[in-house]
């Protein structure tokens, strides 16, 4: 694929383990379980770039816009083993999006031009509710 | 017909509801004000669970505090609180939740550009970003409701 990673802009992992979750806005995502489709859309949310390695990370804001859609696959999931169940939908999606932080900034090519390796919607619960 | 927040959570925590950033770059290559906001200004298409429709708001209502910090799952991948994407894979990061998810692992390309230079670089990428909304117990005990990114 290239030469070499030197980006990875991430919300870093909390000293709980909650592993690269950050709280976004409400309205930042749109979602038709029905019909398999949704948006989620950020303007300059603050991640950190942690690549290349350095503490505090370099603080870097990241704009994108991803749609899901174009159900593919359908399925229930029941794992006792690790204690979650959903119901999935797999589709299609895309991405644009662009970074910018000190000294560097990215523009990603069109969304029609990203490449899902993976993407589904799906109804999940785990822990207590499961 | 129009399903209550109510009923959602009922469906998914008793299991009746039949339908019951992070951006890497390779080179080469709500409180209940804001419920009534939200739902004011929504247009947008809605979540659509069963003959329901609700939008992510919907599924926000009536809490004060989204922002309490989650619990990570207790399991994952490679010594980390977080699953791979893939089929059969738990989507979310957070424990004792309830709610919707989202996964999308991309790939593409894009341009870099040294900013103090000007000079141009074209650059592969790779994403595993996903949302979670929904209900949560958070690290103070309580539940809540909220909206994350995964990145």
């Amino acid at each position: 694929m290239g030469q070499g990673h030197i980006h990875d802009f991430n919300p870093g992992i909390a000293p709980s383990g909650l592993f690269w979750t950050a709280p976004i806005p409400p309205d930042s995502v749109q979602l038709n379980f029905g019909q398999v489709q949704a948006q989620m859309a950020l303007q300059n949310f603050a991640l950190g770039d942690t690549i290349p390695v350095v503490t505090p990370p370099t603080p870097v804001t990241v704009s994108m816009v991803i749609n899901w859609s174009g159900q593919t696959a359908e399925l229930d999931v029941k794992d006792v083993v690790h204690q979650f169940a959903g119901h999935y939908r797999e589709c299609s999606a895309t991405c644009q999006w662009s970074a910018s932080e000190a000294g560097f900034s990215f523009v990603s090519a069109a969304a029609s031009t990203s490449v899902t390796k993976f993407a589904e919607l799906g109804m999940e619960r785990n822990g207590k509710f499961f | 017909m129009v399903t209550s927040n109510g009923d959602l959570v009922r469906r998914l925590l008793d299991g009746s509801g039949r339908h019951a950033g992070h951006a890497h770059i390779w080179e080469g290559a709500l409180s209940r004000r804001q419920f009534v906001q939200a739902a004011a200004g929504a247009t947008a298409a809605g979540v659509v669970v069963g003959s329901g429709l609700l939008t992510p708001p919907d599924v926000l209502a009536d809490d004060e505090s989204s922002t309490v910090p989650p619990n990570p799952i207790p399991f994952g991948d490679n010594g980390t609180h977080h699953f791979l994407p893939g089929r059969g894979k738990e989507v979310t990061t957070i424990t004792d939740f309830v709610g919707f998810v989202g996964v999308a692992q991309l790939t593409g390309t894009g341009t870099g550009t040294n900013t103090s230079t000007g000079a141009t670089t074209p650059l592969n990428w790779s994403i595993d970003n996903r949302f979670i909304i929904g209900k949560y117990v958070g690290v103070d005990g309580q539940e809540h409701t909220g909206t994350f990114g995964v990145f």
